[in-house]
């Protein structure tokens, strides 16, 4: 596969990610205490 | 490993255009007609450039051929995003048909606006169509296209001569492209610049020898010879 | 924070929600029978070849591509509007973060749509992934840009939960749309643990979306300054472009604004006084954008360079300079002569000076892409004349755009409820604090909520 397909790849692949994570976070509950 | 390049004396060409029919015969280059002609959709590989100068009250015109120039740093290679035009082994710049998604990109970076695009499918009217040239592919539509030194003959030839077990002489590849077999004034050399003893190579180092827009760094392997008297 | 208690106060805001007039239906018959247009036509160009448009030999790019720029540059509106004024604090914006946002959101396809109607194989798009070669442009341009429009949708995604839930929770719609809101609240209750880190996430994709409205367009300039084209090849066209884009998507941002404060009855929320903050900056950029202009031509005229005065010559008195002057006259005379009189700064002439600017900055992207290859190196003159096919597939998506962004407005409040409310509750107070620490002789302020 072309380099600059898996840089494109590999881009995506960590910004959906940390978007996904971030999602998470946000809706994770309140720790107790 | 060879350098192919080319070598056209512009005092010997009287421009005929034989050249650039040629070449639109032996490569399979589909015919636009002349509405689309007019639009600026013509495809050649090869065309004579006229250049008319008015140099200090005198005009001066003359022909230049121009073909691919071949560039050891093509700026065409260089924007392409999916590696469908490249530089091989031998300095020949390639196209892969197959693969060329239409972009354009390298036909608006080349300085010498040497590329042509398949607007259309390509028509070839009857007769033409059963006189294609075996070897040389037709191109689909929508993909890019461009002179190609001829590169099914260099192929041929050098399957010949490994045949016969020996390499490639400087005759048999000095009129090896069509444009060149075809030019009446013996203007056209082609061969590979690394020889240090092949025509070309000789020609280049002419002090004659000029290359278009060299100043660009592109590195271009077609060579002019200025005309001896202006 | 109960914003879900002081919500009947934003009643207006979910009115176009509930009850649809007939003039939505006119709208999106148009719409529609528009983008069908712009579709025949497409499939046409697809069964053909690019030979329907009229783009030829020199002029291998035309409409598309700058139809292209133009899209992307339209985009950087909601980035403009929504991020970079949340992070300076400009509380004046939020009455229309959304529409810009989702401006943004809306226009991204088609400028990355541009590309996919201009190649000459559509078919063979993924080649570009499989192939894909990192020295190419268009490979920065492809990465960027998808990285911009995935960051833009979260954003703008983040920003519309607590509506969502709101939309969930108060309205009384049928049941696929009451399934729609609750799975995109995700679970959204609005306590203030969830608004602080909502908070959070928005602050930092705020920044990360200003950093990428530079790289997105700076790289989409580079498409044509990374190449030796005379005319193309220039330092100042990152700038230059960025400039542009921010330029012409405040213009969007100012049209769009408008027309939703006419069709859903937001005069109480968009008020002179926002638009007015708005053409100011307008102004501003149209003073920025003219002075990239002159210094971009003025040096080029001074260098003399043949190569570059071809072009120069083409555009300042050739066949493309009535198109270069009405571009100056509408991207500069008309927005300086208009925004400049607090008398003219309405929100009609606003409205006016944008569509203009939007008109002439459409019209710079066609003046940088087509003077330098009309003008090839070697010799001749090109000439291009799109047709139909082209004009259609232009104004077809501009009408997808229009109609993607008229459903969008049915399905979610076009302002954001919860951002209203937030200043109603915190921003006045926060703000005056912050106004009372600048002063000699107060103590710092205690951390705000917004860290």
């Amino acid at each position: 596969m072309g380099e600059g397909g898996i840089i494109l790849l590999i881009v995506m692949a960590v910004a959906f990610t940390v978007f996904l994570s971030m999602l998470i976070w946000l809706m994770r509950p309140e720790k107790e205490g | 490993m060879p350098r192919w390049g080319m070598v056209i004396d512009l005092d010997k060409c009287t421009g005929c255009q034989a050249c650039t029919i040629a070449c639109q015969a032996e490569n399979n280059v589909p015919f636009a007609g002349p509405e689309q002609a007019a639009l600026g959709r013509a495809i050649h590989w090869h065309e004579v450039l006229a250049d008319v100068k008015d140099e200090h009250g005198e005009l001066h015109a003359r022909f230049i051929p121009r073909p691919c120039m071949h560039c050891d740093d093509p700026p065409c290679v260089k924007v392409c995003p999916v590696g469908a035009t490249y530089v091989d082994e031998e300095g020949l710049v390639r196209m892969d048909y197959q693969r060329c998604i239409g972009c354009r990109y390298c036909t608006t970076a080349c300085p010498y606006g040497i590329r042509y695009f398949n607007w259309y499918t390509p028509d070839f009217p009857e007769p033409y169509d059963q006189h294609l040239t075996p070897g040389v592919p037709v191109r689909p539509v929508g993909v890019v296209e461009k002179c190609t030194f001829c590169i099914h003959r260099l192929e041929r030839a050098k399957r010949e001569a490994a045949a016969k077990g020996r390499e490639l002489t400087d005759s048999e590849l000095v009129l090896l492209p069509a444009c060149n077999q075809a030019c009446p004034a013996s203007a056209r050399y082609f061969g590979d610049l690394d020889d240090p003893e092949s025509t070309v190579s000789r020609l280049a180092r002419n002090p004659r020898a000029f290359r278009l827009l060299e100043d660009l760094g592109t590195e271009p392997k077609v060579y002019y010879l200025v005309e001896e008297k202006a | 924070m109960k914003h879900e208690a002081a919500a009947h106060k934003d009643a207006a805001l979910f009115e176009p929600l509930l009850r649809t007039g007939k003039g939505f239906y006119v709208t999106v018959a148009v719409l529609v029978i528009v983008v069908a247009w712009g579709a025949y036509a497409y499939v046409r160009q697809l069964v053909l070849g690019l030979g329907v448009t009229g783009m030829n030999r020199p002029v291998f790019w035309g409409v598309y591509i700058t139809n292209f720029v133009f899209f992307i540059g339209l985009s950087h509106a909601g980035t403009l509007v929504s991020a970079i004024l949340r992070i300076v604090k400009a509380e004046w914006r939020r009455p229309f973060t959304r529409a810009a946002e989702a401006v943004t959101v809306f226009s991204l396809p088609f400028g990355a749509g541009s590309i996919i109607l201009d190649l000459g194989r559509p078919d063979r798009l993924l080649n570009v992934i499989f192939y894909g070669r990192f020295q190419s442009a268009i490979l920065w341009d492809v990465t960027s840009i998808s990285l911009y429009m995935l960051s833009s949708i979260f954003y703008f995604y983040l920003s519309l939960i607590p509506d969502i839930a709101m939309c969930r929770d108060r309205l009384n719609v049928g049941s696929l749309r009451a399934r729609l809101y609750r799975f995109l609240a995700l679970g959204w209750t609005g306590s203030e643990h969830q608004y602080r880190r909502l908070d959070r996430l928005m602050n930092i994709m705020a920044v990360w979306l200003t950093m990428l409205v530079v790289i997105v367009h700076t790289v989409v300039a580079w498409i044509f300054g990374m190449t030796i084209v005379p005319g193309w090849h220039s330092a100042i066209i990152g700038p230059y472009f960025l400039c542009g884009a921010i330029f012409s998507g405040v213009g969007a941002v100012i049209i769009t604004t408008a027309i939703l404060r006419r069709v859903y009855h937001l005069e109480d929320y968009i008020k002179p006084v926002h638009i007015n903050a708005l053409s100011l900056f307008f102004l501003s950029l149209s003073l920025l954008w003219f002075y990239f202009t002159f210094v971009e031509y003025f040096t080029t005229f001074y260098g003399d360079e043949p190569a570059h005065m071809v072009i120069f010559n083409a555009k300042f008195w050739q066949e493309f300079s009535p198109l270069f002057w009405v571009m100056v006259v509408c991207c500069f005379v008309i927005p300086v002569v208009v925004l400049s009189n607090p008398r003219t700064r309405t929100i009609a002439g606003a409205v006016a000076v944008s569509v203009f600017v939007n008109i002439g900055m459409w019209l710079e992207r066609y003046i940088v892409i087509i003077p330098p290859l009309a003008r090839p190196r070697l010799g001749g003159i090109g000439s291009y004349i799109p047709t139909w096919v082209e004009w259609a597939i232009t104004i077809g998506c501009f009408a997808f755009f229009v109609l993607l962004y008229t459903l969008f407005t049915k399905l979610f409040p076009v302002v954001a409820v919860w951002e209203m409310h937030e200043a109603r509750q915190q921003s006045i107070p926060e703000t005056m604090e912050r106004m009372r620490s600048y002063m000699p002789g107060v103590a710092a302020s205690p951390l705000s909520k917004e860290e």
